[in-house]
């Protein structure tokens, strides 16, 4: 038998033949062989201590320092956690008057950019690399040769006072020069519009906190207009039940996208953009006159604003004068200046002027200008006519750039000096007028660069550092205002401590004149065509994000979709055109052309199409080697292509045309169902499941429990097992103050080490994030309305995962935690199998940095999990852990509140409430036995630690019946 | 192929494999990842025998890390130059020049050993002229105790609690140059949890977990 194998086997191939007896042989020799020689152990590690250890720092112990976010402009308060000298986390600085302790996504994400070895490395003098001194030779000789031409400063919005100050009397020395700011997405009409009615160009602070009433025209005020962070904290902050059970504010949105404003609307209207005006004049018609208008939902809104006068706010995000003085005129008659609008102590966020802009840009193409700075911003990519800017560019004797990565702009640039990391460097910034703060560095500069200030200090023959000049000029400026601190030694010592300085003004308040709007500019709607909405992703923003994989890697919250922007159309313009979803879209105006990848949007307007900004960006192409290379992997992007399109050369496009191309593109989508009702294949039901539980804030009034649903004791398949600690950690999630904003999925991502997977894997839902937010689609009186439900593992009492691994990797511990043991973990993946809530996430693959220097902003405390294993959300039970060590040595008790996991600690509408559940004075404890708590999937009896609190809206009754 | 070749290379392979292990490493055979009697020679011969025992310096006074914090620490050479600045040669030999530079009737000379030498090239320092120079070059030690990356072990956790360094380390004031004694393995570990709840540590009450996140996360 043997032989007549062999001989068939020899006859046809010649290959070499194993019997099973070999290959036993084979691999008990190999096997032994390895155990031994694994055995000899004594590998030798190096461990170098610092020579000179300085005070404060031992090693293994973190330090946390005040400082401030530079992801945009909003510049809210942070604190950071430094480790060995390695920054490794941001988070909210619970004391700050603006943020109080919020930080979103792109803060949160910060702390990566930091770690970019993509950033340039030292100066570049046409695209090469030189040192400083040469640099500075140069272009003072160069500044002497032109000193009397026109000398531009084109920066973003510079909310630094140290650097403002620099920058003018840099420009003092130049007859002709100027500073002008601009903002890629500008609201540069509202400024303008309050320098009409008001004479001061400013930026009003919007008080959220006090608006009983908000009417938001298209403004996107909780994902990505002017201070999201302060306005979120604001709005939820009158959305609390616990604090006040008997006031609810009241949102309108009218908005043509459904954004993440639009999504936390008590109502939300789906309007194009060109129904605004006429939306604003009807309300303002009838809170002036009285006179009633055609719609009726404008008369009882009118009717609310005037019931609420002084407590309302209207606020419109279009960059329109118009439509602007007609807000500021509804906001004036309401009498909200003063209350909800502050003029007096203005905000100093967004400080652009479209008209400088546009003065700027006609002296460049008419070759008016002998040199030009570019600090701040990214003109030649953000510009609606950005490559022919920068070809303009070429025409100027002197081009400076002071980017930190090799971008669009500094490509055009003679000279590129670039910037250290906001967290690399000392700077300052004043949010709204009243409030300093300062940014105060957690590391060396890793790269050669120098700041704005050292630039120009050094280019006026100054030598100063940044550090000197902010202290001379707080010194000189802001310590004058104050009288509270005896010297300026103890008024810097505080605030460098806390990150920011309050300093009163009495600034008196302005008096409102009216003045006549612009001309109405003519609608043009010809048929066919779409009015194009461009905005701002809470991720990516307007670009300067885009090389943070973090933030490629976050899901929008409404679409779902990460590493793309697309063409989001209507379900109706999908049907009419016969659009797929993925379909490629070929979108025009005149010359104007993108190819877009279209996404149907419910609740898009039909006449609308809507496109993300900031993608495309130059070196986004180094994402290419993202995410895990196999024989069916699909390359996040290709070589020589960028993350998504740009569409900025489309910023002044009113309209467009859209036709199908035939191509089709994946987009990576995570979440495929979207209903709270059941599948038609599992059985459609009309009744809503009772995972999300909703009620209205009129019901809510008359019964507490109204729209929650309990099954009461059901049989359990579980034993119930007695544990001894006195501690059970649960977590409660109020859905009413969620606003879906993403911003504890970064948090937890940055402290858990949890890596980036690619758009392949993504697309395959193999995304590892341990929280996600679940966002649902329901019908609201035949209108849309948009759940957030955040979703991470619920450490259920009978944790279902727990029965079924076979290795007992994943075990309860005595404090209610369900514990995962990485390893342990065979992988069997048999726990994510059986877990009701999906929260289990597998390393299918050895996900690394795609940068090396990257892997320093990794937590000592956690575990890098390798491949094969499951991981998922532990509660951060390193920080449990470490304040039960804290506590134990300082003999004394847990605080209620003193642990915080990641996404509780920076949830700027604080919705997480994490403490002992066995406490009956804690926090949590009380929540957990509020009326609106309920566990998801109760019925299943798996006795989840974590609540989830009924989400309220300000309606008049839910219609829908939970089944 | 012939098989009967393949087992006899096979056989003589693991023949010599176990030869090198047993002859050339360790006396007992062990398990993977135990590291017991690992005894690294260090860039410094520095004696725990001389200092914790017969200096009877306690362990806290160089390690300070492990009353605060997760690492106890290799001690930074600024807290050796806090004695060696001054001491720069065992007391015996010094106190023989002494002795000897009376007789001559002159100046004693500065001694220093070789192993304080190498302390003082690191941080630069002059034991001549008692000055610090500009040019350093940090310590590399050899580790001696190391634990896998997935366990998290906090030093001030157990000092905190009364917990003996020679518990774990073993008596490292008898030590010229420090060995490890226990393997350090998670039976180890959970082993002293265990009894430690029952019995207390040095007549104290504790609460030592033997939950997986006490130690895996």
């Amino acid at each position: 038998m043997k032989q007549n194998e062999e001989k068939n086997f020899t006859n046809e191939t010649p290959r070499m033949h194993f019997d099973r007896r070999s290959f036993l042989k084979l691999s008990g020799f190999g096997l032994t062989g390895a155990i031994l020689s694994s055995c000899s152990g004594g590998k030798v590690d190096k461990a170098i201590p610092l020579l000179i250890k300085p005070e404060e720092i031992t090693p293994g112990v973190s330090n946390w320092y005040a400082s401030t976010c530079h992801g945009c402009t909003a510049n809210c308060g942070v604190t950071v956690k430094s480790r060995d000298g390695r920054p490794i986390k941001i988070e909210g600085n619970k004391l700050h008057p603006v943020s109080k302790g919020g930080v979103c996504a792109v803060g949160h994400a910060q702390i990566l950019s930091l770690y970019d070895s993509h950033r340039l490395k030292g100066a570049l003098n046409n695209g090469d690399l030189t040192s400083w001194e040469n640099l500075d030779t140069t272009i003072k000789n160069k500044l002497e040769d032109i000193k009397d031409k026109k000398i531009y400063f084109l920066s973003g919005t510079i909310a630094s006072p140290t650097t403002r100050n620099t920058i003018n009397n840099f420009l003092k020395q130049f007859p002709n020069s100027k500073l002008v700011e601009y903002d890629a997405m500008s609201v540069s009409a509202i400024l303008d519009a309050h320098k009409e009615n008001f004479g001061a160009r400013v930026l009003p602070r919007y008080k959220f906190e006090k608006a009983e009433v908000v009417v938001s025209i298209d403004a996107d005020f909780l994902g990505s207009w002017i201070s999201p962070i302060e306005f979120t904290a604001g709005y939820t902050s009158l959305r609390s039940l616990e604090n006040n059970p008997n006031q609810f504010s009241y949102h309108v949105q009218f908005e043509s996208r459904l954004s993440l404003t639009g999504s936390n609307a008590d109502k939300r209207i789906s309007v194009a953009p060109q129904e605004y005006e006429e939306i604003l004049t009807s309300i303002l018609e009838n809170i002036q006159t009285n006179k009633k208008q055609k719609n009726k939902f404008i008369n009882s809104l009118a009717e609310k604003l005037k019931e609420h006068k002084g407590k309302s706010l209207v606020v419109c995000g279009v960059n329109d004068l118009r439509l602007q003085l007609l807000t500021n005129s509804i906001n004036y008659i309401l009498g909200n200046y003063g209350a909800t609008i502050d003029i007096a102590s203005p905000s100093k966020q967004l400080n652009g002027s479209d008209e400088d802009l546009e003065i700027l840009k006609n002296d460049v193409a008419n070759k008016n200008v002998g040199a030009i700075f570019i600090a701040n911003s990214n003109p030649v990519y953000d510009f609606e006519n950005g490559n022919e800017f920068g070809k303009q560019l070429k025409n100027i004797p002197l081009v400076v750039s002071f980017a930190s990565y090799n971008d669009e702009t500094a490509e055009f640039s003679n000279y590129v000096c670039p910037t250290p990391h906001g967290l690399e460097s000392w700077n300052d910034s004043q949010i709204v007028d009243g409030v300093f703060t300062i940014t105060q560095p957690l590391i060396n500069p890793q790269d050669d660069t120098r700041t704005i200030i050292e630039s120009l200090n050094s280019w006026t023959n100054k030598k100063e550092t940044s550090y000197d000049s902010i202290k001379n000029y707080w010194k000189s400026e802001i310590y004058s205002k104050t009288s509270t601190a005896p010297t300026f030694e103890k008024f810097w010592n505080k605030t460098v401590h806390d990150g920011f300085a309050e300093i009163k003004n009495n600034n008196s308040v302005r008096n409102f004149t009216n003045s006549n709007p612009p001309q109405k500019k003519s609608i043009k709607n010809i048929n066919g065509e779409f009015a194009l909405v461009l905005y701002e992703k809470i991720s990516i923003r307007n670009g300067q994000n885009a090389l943070n994989p973090w933030l490629q890697e976050l899901q929008d919250p409404i679409t779902k979709i990460s590493w793309d922007n697309y063409a989001s159309i209507s379900r109706k313009t999908a049907e009419t055109l016969d659009i797929n979803e993925e379909d490629v879209l070929l979108i025009e105006n005149g010359n104007l052309q993108i190819e877009l990848p279209a996404h149907i949007q419910i609740g898009q307007n039909e006449n609308t199409i809507a496109i993300a900004v900031g993608y495309g960006r130059k070196g986004t192409n180094r994402f290419t080697d993202i995410g895990p290379e196999w024989f069916q992997s699909v390359k996040t992007v290709e070589k020589n292509e960028f993350v998504g399109k740009n569409i900025f050369p489309f910023l002044k496009t009113e309209f467009v045309k859209i036709s199908k191309t035939g191509k089709t593109r994946t987009l990576a989508n995570s979440q495929e169902y979207n209903s709270l009702q059941l599948p038609k294949e599992l059985g459609y039901k009309k009744e809503e499941r009772a995972i999300f539980q909703k009620t209205s804030f009129d019901e809510y009034k008359k019964d507490q429990s109204s729209g929650s649903i309990h099954h009461g004791e059901l049989l359990s398949l579980w034993t119930e097992t007695p544990r001894g600690s006195d501690i059970h950690w649960g977590l409660s999630i109020d859905l009413t103050k969620c606003i879906g904003c993403s911003a504890c999925i970064v948090s937890c991502q940055a402290e858990n080490n949890i890596p980036v997977v690619g758009k392949d894997e993504m697309h395959r839902d193999r995304d590892l994030h341990w929280i996600r937010i679940d966002r649902y689609y329901n019908e609201y009186e035949n209108e849309l309305d948009v759940l957030f439900q955040p979703m991470l593992c619920q450490h259920c009492g009978n944790a279902p995962c727990e029965t079924v691994c076979p290795v007992l990797a994943t075990v309860h511990s005595e404090e209610g935690l369900n514990q995962q043991a990485y390893n342990r973990c065979v992988g069997t993946r048999y726990c994510a199998n059986n877990c009701p809530y999906k929260v289990r996430r597998f390393n299918w693959f050895e996900y690394e940095h795609n940068d090396d220097r990257e892997k320093l902003v990794l937590n000592p405390d956690v575990t890098v999990r390798e491949r094969g294993v499951i991981e998922k959300c532990s509660m951060c039970i390193q920080r449990i852990q470490e304040i039960k060590i804290l506590a134990k040595k300082e003999g004394r008790k847990i605080s209620d509140g003193e642990i915080e996991p990641a996404c509780a600690q920076s949830c700027p509408s604080q919705a997480f409430v994490f403490g002992n559940l066995k406490d009956e004075k804690s926090k949590i404890s009380k929540l957990s036995k509020e009326k609106r708590a309920y566990h998801v999937l109760e019925e299943i009896g798996v006795k989840p630690s974590l609540t989830y609190l009924t989400r309220v809206k300000n309606r008049e009754k839910e219609t829908t019946q939970h089944g | 192929m012939n098989s009967r070749i393949t087992t006899i290379f096979l056989s003589v392979g693991l023949l010599l494999t176990l030869w090198v292990f047993l002859f050339s490493f360790t006396d007992q055979i062990k398990l993977p990842g135990d590291n017991t009697g690992f005894e690294p020679p260090q860039p410094i011969n520095y004696s725990h025998r001389l200092h914790a025992g017969e200096m009877r310096i306690v362990c806290q006074h160089c390690h300070t890390g492990a009353e605060v914090g997760k690492h106890a620490a290799i001690p930074s050479a600024s807290t050796c130059m806090n004695c060696h600045k001054n001491v720069t040669a065992p007391f015996l030999e010094v106190k023989q020049e002494q002795t000897s530079a009376d007789m001559e009737k002159r100046q004693p000379k500065l001694i220093v050993s070789t192993e304080l030498k190498k302390l003082y090239d690191a941080v630069g320092f002059n034991p001549d002229s008692n000055k610090y120079l500009n040019k350093s070059k940090p310590i590399a030690w050899a580790r001696v105790h190391s634990l896998a990356d997935f366990v998290y072990f906090n030093h001030s956790a157990h000092v905190n609690s009364g917990v003996d360094c020679q518990t774990c380390h073993g008596p490292v004031e008898t030590m010229e140059r420090v060995r490890q004694v226990k393997d350090f393995t998670m039976g180890y570990c959970v082993n002293c949890h265990r009894t430690s709840n029952l019995s207390g540590v040095n007549g104290k009450n504790v609460h030592a977990p033997t939950d997986c996140s006490g130690c895996h996360y």
